[in-house]
């Protein structure tokens, strides 16, 4: 718990209450909690230290990083005001224990101590969401981290595809034991990893089979018109299926593919020479 | 009868030079290249033979021992084959390509003979077909590399029907009139394109109003 204090003391809880409106106890500190406060600051350095002895300075790290992203979401109110409301509980919660502390004659050094102790939990439960909160909106904003689970979604097939084309050593790391630049390997994968996780591999080379029999998609003819193209489409050459080249198509006249021997999952723009298509019809 | 030291010598360096010599000689007539005559059918298939490439038919000089001959041919599947070359022996080879079905059932049912080696050179020679497909394309379309091009007023997203669709859209909040809006995506689209080093005029340009 030492090296929480550094990341939870009440000098960083003055940087999120300024700005908040309401709070059910953070608004104003009573005297005690202010006692508190300074107690806290003279135990501060004692805490940092052993912080550091306990391998604290990465939760100290972390604790400023939170606060600092913290106090901007301050600024804008809402989160700052459920701050101020735990800050003041948790200072409200301290106080009260001090004080309790101290008619049951416990020692001034120990009753700082249960202080800061009672005072930290609510604020760890509170920065515990917020290291939540902030690691699934900052993935959600990358939109394919490798770490998200797969979704059913037929956005997932497509992003997935276009994640791998921009990290393409990343997904020839994670198949070592295929040839990477297979592109019919390549779209089995994206579609085992997304929305079909059942795919059996001895579709992967013969594609228009698992599409033809699967119920969740249909197959049309492309007619090397790119207008009638949606994001998400399996396009592959009729005339070569189950060996040729393999495709998916993710908008705006491009796909992503592998070619055996040739690349990596790359985007290239689409060459409208594709006739055959599977669509996902879920 | 007496030999002495010199004798013994002289006589020891004259048996190993002549043994040495006669391994020589047979060594380097059983490892010496021999012809072999690989013929294909149909004939002008690519051969591949470790990393050179050879058009059939072709007569080719190879060490005795084991050797891999890949051949391909558009229209067929691959096939891959392993030769024994042995010396003063007919090394001669003669390789049947299967012709590639037009029904899919026929093609599947013939994919599944194959080899995966087999599989997996018929499904490279795609790949670089689609390939040369795609190079060719952006050669003939040059625009294309840079799509797609997206700005407030302009899109340009894709090349189909033989035709560059470029969508002006219309600002219903601007103050500006639609006819000018239009007008001035129009030659602001025109310029990008001359911007790209390319010639609006060579390109089949479809306007869509939006």
């Amino acid at each position: 718990m030492q090296e929480d204090f550094e990341q939870n003391n009440p000098e960083d809880l003055e940087d999120f209450t300024p700005d908040q409106p309401t709070d059910s106890g953070g608004s104003s500190l009573s005297d005690k909690g202010r006692n508190l406060k300074d107690k806290a600051k003279k135990t501060k350095d004692k805490a940092k230290s052993a912080g550091k002895k306990t391998g604290g300075k990465t939760a100290e790290k972390t604790g400023e990083k939170v606060a600092e992203k913290g106090a901007e979401t301050a600024a804008s109110g809402a989160v700052g005001a459920a701050t101020g409301g735990v800050g003041g509980a948790a200072v409200k919660a301290a106080s009260a224990v001090s004080d309790a502390a101290e008619k049951a004659g416990i020692s001034k050094g120990k009753q700082i101590l249960l202080g800061c102790i009672i005072a930290l939990i609510p604020l760890v439960i509170f920065l515990t969401m917020a290291i939540g909160m902030y690691s699934y909106f900052s993935e959600g904003a990358e939109g394919t981290g490798t770490s998200q689970s797969p979704s059913s979604s037929l956005s997932a097939f497509i992003e997935r595809a276009k994640y791998y084309a921009a990290h393409p050593q990343e997904y020839a790391d994670k198949y070592p034991d295929i040839d990477p630049t297979d592109c019919a390997v390549f779209v089995g994968n994206v579609l085992k990893e997304t929305i079909e996780p059942n795919l059996s591999s001895e579709y992967y080379q013969d594609m228009s089979t698992f599409l033809t029999n699967s119920p969740n998609w249909e197959i049309f003819n492309t007619e090397s018109n790119t207008n009638n193209l949606q994001p998400g489409d399996i396009l592959y050459k009729s005339v070569e299926d189950p060996y040729g080249h393999v495709a998916i198509y993710i908008g705006d006249g491009q796909v992503v593919d592998a070619s055996l021997g040739n690349h990596l999952p790359q985007i290239s723009p689409y060459w409208g020479r594709l006739d055959k298509g599977g669509r996902y019809n879920k | 009868m007496k030999i002495n030291k010199k004798s013994l010598l002289i006589i020891t360096i004259t048996v190993i030079s002549i043994v040495l010599s006669l391994v020589f000689i047979f060594s380097k007539d059983l490892l010496a290249p021999t012809r072999i005559l690989i013929k294909t059918l149909p004939q002008e298939a690519t051969l591949k033979i470790g990393e050179k490439g050879y058009t059939s038919p072709a007569t080719i000089n190879l060490k005795p021992g084991k050797y891999k001959i890949e051949a391909v041919k558009d229209g067929y599947f691959a096939s891959i084959s392993e030769i024994d070359v042995i010396k003063n022996k007919d090394n001669n080879i003669n390789i049947s390509l299967k012709e590639i079905p037009s029904s899919y059932k026929e093609r599947l049912s013939v994919w599944n003979t194959l080899t995966d080696e087999e599989k997996l050179s018929t499904r490279t020679l795609a790949d670089q077909r689609a390939e040369k497909e795609k190079e060719d394309f952006l050669k003939t379309h040059p625009l294309v590399q840079h799509l797609p091009y997206k700005t407030l007023n302009i899109e340009i997203v894709n090349y189909s029907e033989d035709k560059y669709w470029v969508t002006l859209i219309y600002n219903q909040s601007s103050p500006i009139d639609k006819n000018s809006q239009y007008k001035n995506a129009k030659e602001d689209a025109i310029s990008w394109i001359k911007s790209k080093n390319l010639d609006p005029s060579t390109l089949n340009l479809e306007w869509v109003y939006k």
